[in-house]
């Protein structure tokens, strides 16, 4: 298993989340495992409908029906989430554990003032006065970067950019040891994305919680996170330290990732992308999942799902090219 | 993309469906079976019996005839002025919604004038001036419900214009025609069917309403004259229940059937549960718990 | 050579809506000129609510420029059809939207959606060449086997499968150009690319003039000749794509470089000052609020753009080198 630097805070192993439909059962997640460190940010990279959101949101087990999770562990500082009752969720949940869904600055009510926001969410898990609450919203305010005087606009009022920043800072509230964040800067335009991401690099390093950053941008998790994981069709294919992904990726899927990154400086030449589609959690392809993308696949990878082996210090990776090497 | 398949396999659309149905097969042969409703047969204001099942008139007719013959005039009523009202209606509306400007502001004048005028009142006074009837109460009732039609279509048509394959299609080359036609109606075909229902309800009420006060064709055999006359032959002092329930609960049933419709199409239109028996299966519960945190199923085999 | 596209002056004020207070009216566009050329990429830049997108949506006439002049292929467009572009313009200028969810109609198949642009351009008659002619744009874009896409409705489709229809049905009426408005922002950065090859392929056989939208530099480097940067209505700063980015001269410029995610760059931790709305009402350069190297001409007097010997353009009162 990748192990993270320092205490650790958060294990999964061997998640499985299956969805119960009408026409039978789908595992969208088979069986991963990582582990995120104590102020450590980790980050989850694979694409729209590969199950890497999915993850995010078993862990504080928000995953609405016809989602079960349906093997694994989940550990927060030591406590077995998944045998956890509603009473003890309810304490991990926004304390502990903090969660921004992709489009939650669209989720804003746009009919409450954003300080009436953080002062709801701060009231309903502790029992703070009113007046204490809107101190901590005007703090948590300043540490997120907007000005004092927004806190009594609506939501429509602010940009994008604050709008995001409202909701991390709602997140923030009540002082969480873990923030999740599921694709935080999607809508967001590029200055904007670099200010927030620097900002809550800082809020990080001041505060000191971990983060579990969820994206299909490559490059930009790279920015932000020391360790990462690559999920491909619900399964874990490769973790190292971001740098290695960047400079020795083992996986093909990564490699094609790490090729596909435009960026302004770099090579310009025309490059092929990743051909085919995501695969069909309902009818995965047989034998390792990327093959009928691979560029490199050959007959051992149509019949035989590779396992994650090490490949050098902490650093997993489920591909049988290495293998072909060595035996 | 048909709006039919899935409203046959929705119990109440299914029940709604049957209903209506019967009704419909009512007004198509019941005439028939039953003969001339109006034809003296008995003494009046006889109780249900053996030989007449829903007892006799005030004037010695047969309830039940009046009951089954009475179907078609109402049920035929209220139809046209379904269709008519919404044919209006979504013409006025899609094109106010589509073209905007001037052609928005003139058309939603004329549309705000016709919805403050007091539909029924209006209708009395139109009726009693013109030549009882059938057509007469079709017309007016055509004329005084089509602008909420027009307005809830414009609103729709207004949000439908913004959206980029409404643009795309602009864009394309298409006509104006074509993009009303092609890309806006049939993406508003719930909310025509839902519209459709309602005036229908709406106007077999109103119709029912207009008979009752005498501003009928008194010579038809309708669900409506069948209630004024219940009235006139003083029903109610008699205790002659029996002269206007009957009649009373075929309306009732049609507006129900009608009902049950629309809430299946509302259901159709929003994502069904339907996944959730599965799911539920597997959890061993039987109902879902709004908010509940994720199960968790552990099975013995892989 | 007559450009393909050219474009002097355009402007577009929107009206203050009722309901907001202290509501102004927006210039979004403010006097933007530029050319495209046949088989020329260009690329418009600039962050939500600079004006790029209101800017494509002129020149496909979508909407009514406020004031400027659209010249296609020499004749201009504006003052010949001044109410409503004729089929010919349409069939010339197309375009492709950002959201591959919302750009085709949910209710009808893939194959009418190029079958009715088919028809209206007359490019196939009914029946079997029109099914002919389907079939050959599905497999230009890369939708194999052809017949069972066209039986599909939209929402069978993935994002990229989408925006490949929507680029087809872009194609059906030949058109000489096509707007993409930022056709990738909303798939997966491992698409981008794929649908990006097939922009620059389609563009090379059919000499398309290409003008992309965009709010992503990587993304513009990759297809474009030419980099146009927008900032609150105004284009501050045009020039060769290679150039253009080795070498940025406007401050804003400067800044959406910096802030492409690098692999290889960490994240820096100096921060731009908290941006607020460029206001396109204060006088003087709307960048004056954010730009490390403010004067205080920037503040009262809009800067002219300024043309190098070597094609650049420059929105800005510092020096321009040559």
């Amino acid at each position: 298993m990748a192990d993270g630097g320092g205490a650790e805070l958060l294990a999964v192993e061997n998640l499985q989340v299956t969805y119960f439909t009408a026409r039978g059962e789908v595992r969208v997640v088979d069986d991963v495992s990582f582990r995120v460190g104590a102020g450590e940010a980790f980050g989850l990279v694979g694409e729209s409908g590969g199950g890497k959101s999915t993850i995010a949101q078993a862990i504080l087990r928000v995953l609405r029906p016809p989602a079960a999770i349906t093997g694994g562990q989940v550990r927060f500082a030591g406590a077995d989430v998944l045998a956890m009752d509603d009473a003890a969720l309810g304490r991990l949940r926004w304390k502990q554990i903090a969660l921004v869904t992709q489009g939650a600055m669209n989720a804003l009510n746009p009919t409450l003032r954003v300080r009436e926001q953080i002062v709801d969410t701060i009231r309903a898990h502790t029992p703070a006065a009113r007046r204490e609450a809107l101190e901590r919203a005007a703090e948590l305010f300043r540490v997120v970067g907007i000005d004092v005087d927004r806190l009594a606009s609506y939501p429509h009022q602010l940009s994008g950019g604050m709008r995001q920043r409202v909701v991390i800072a709602i997140a923030l509230a009540l002082g969480p040891k873990l923030l999740i964040m599921d694709e935080p800067t999607t809508a967001l335009d590029v200055v904007v994305q670099r200010d927030l991401l620097a900002q809550i690099a800082e809020l990080r390093r001041a505060l000191g919680f971990s983060i579990l950053f969820v994206t299909h941008d490559l490059p930009l998790m790279l920015q932000v996170c020391s360790r990462a994981g690559i999920i491909y069709g619900g399964r874990l294919v490769e973790a190292a330290p971001a740098a290695t992904l960047r400079r020795q990726p083992q996986h093909p899927y990564t490699r094609a990732l790490v090729a596909c990154a435009l960026d302004v400086h770099g090579p310009r030449g025309r490059r092929p992308g990743i051909a085919g589609l995501p695969p069909d959690p309902r009818q995965p392809p047989p034998g390792c999942r990327f093959h009928p993308r691979c560029p490199e696949a050959f007959d051992r990878c149509r019949r035989e799902a590779p396992l994650l082996i090490g490949r050098g210090p902490d650093h997993l990776s489920a591909c049988h090219l290495g293998e072909r090497a060595t035996s | 993309m048909s709006l039919l398949s899935p409203l046959l396999s929705n119990r109440k659309a299914l029940c709604g469906l049957a209903l209506l149905g019967g009704f419909a097969a009512l007004a198509l042969v019941g005439p028939l079976l039953v003969g001339d409703a109006t034809d003296f047969v008995a003494l009046p204001l006889q109780p249900p019996s053996a030989a007449h099942w829903f007892g006799t008139t005030g004037q010695g007719q047969d309830v039940f005839a009046q009951t089954v013959a009475g179907a078609r005039g109402t049920l035929a009523v209220g139809l046209l002025v379904g269709v008519a009202v919404v044919a209006l209606g979504a013409l006025v509306g899609m094109v106010a919604g589509y073209f905007g400007g001037l052609v928005d502001d003139v058309l939603g004048l004329l549309v705000n004038v016709f919805l403050l005028i007091p539909g029924l009142p209006l209708a009395v006074v139109i009726a009693a001036y013109l030549p009882a009837g059938p057509v007469t109460i079709a017309a007016v009732l055509i004329v005084t419900g089509w602008a909420w039609t027009a307005r809830v279509i414009r609103a729709a048509a207004l949000a439908l214009r913004r959206s980029d394959f409404v643009a795309a299609a602009v864009v394309s080359g298409e006509t104006h025609l074509g993009v009303i036609v092609l890309e806006m109606l049939p993406n508003m075909l719930p909310l025509l069917a839902s519209s459709f229902i309602a005036a229908v309800m709406y106007a077999i009420g109103a119709e029912v309403g207009l008979e009752f006060l005498g501003l009928g064709d008194l010579e038809r055999v309708s669900w409506g004259t069948n209630l004024y006359w219940a009235s006139n032959d003083v029903a109610l002092p008699s205790g002659s229940w029996w002269t206007f329930v009957p009649t009373g609960v075929a309306i009732a049933l049609v507006g129900f059937a009608l009902a049950l419709v629309n809430n299946a199409l509302d259901e159709i239109g929003n994502p069904l549960l339907d996944p959730a028996r599965a799911f539920l299966r597997a959890t061993g519960r039987r109902r879902l718990r709004l908010g509940a945190p994720t199960p968790v199923l552990r099975r013995d085999h892989g | 050579m007559t450009a393909l596209l050219s474009v002097r002056g355009l402007c577009k004020t929107f009206a203050p809506s009722g309901g907001d207070r202290g509501g102004s009216a927006i210039a979004a566009v403010r006097d933007v000129s530029f050319d495209v050329a046949a088989g020329e990429a260009v690329a418009l830049v600039g962050e939500s609510g600079s004006g790029k997108s209101t800017t494509a949506r002129l020149i496909a006439r979508l909407e009514t420029p406020s004031a400027g002049e659209i010249r296609f292929a020499g004749e201009d467009v504006l003052r010949t059809e001044p109410h409503r572009p004729s089929l010919g313009f349409r069939s010339r200028v197309q375009m492709i939207f950002q959201d591959p969810f919302a750009s085709l109609n949910p209710f009808h198949t893939v194959g009418h959606h190029l079958r009715r642009p088919l028809l209206r351009h007359r490019k196939a008659a009914p029946g079997p060449p029109l099914d002919a002619a389907v079939g050959r744009l599905l497999e230009a874009v890369g939708l194999t086997p052809a017949e069972d896409f066209a039986r599909k409705h939209p929402h069978e489709c993935s994002g990229g499968q989408r925006q490949r229809i929507a680029i087809a049905r872009a194609l059906a009426p030949g058109p000489e150009l096509v707007l993409a408005d930022e056709p990738t922002s909303m798939l997966d950065v491992s698409i981008r690319i794929d649908l990006l090859n097939l922009l620059l392929a389609l563009k090379t056989q059919r000499r398309l003039g290409l003008l992309f939208i965009t709010h992503d530099l990587g993304a513009a480097r990759y297809v474009a000749d030419r980099i146009l940067v927008m900032f609150a209505g105004l284009i501050v700063e045009s020039g060769e794509t290679a150039a253009l980015l080795d070498d940025p001269r406007h401050p804003y410029t400067q800044l959406l470089v910096s802030a492409v995610p690098s692999p290889d760059q960490p994240l820096g931790t100096t921060r731009a000052p908290s941006a607020s709305r460029p206001s396109s009402a204060r006088a003087g350069c709307p960048f004056s609020g954010r730009c490390p190297f403010v004067m205080e001409r920037c503040l009262t007097e809009l800067p002219a753009l300024r043309v190098t010997a070597r094609g650049r353009e420059v929105r800005c009162h510092l020096p321009l080198a040559p």
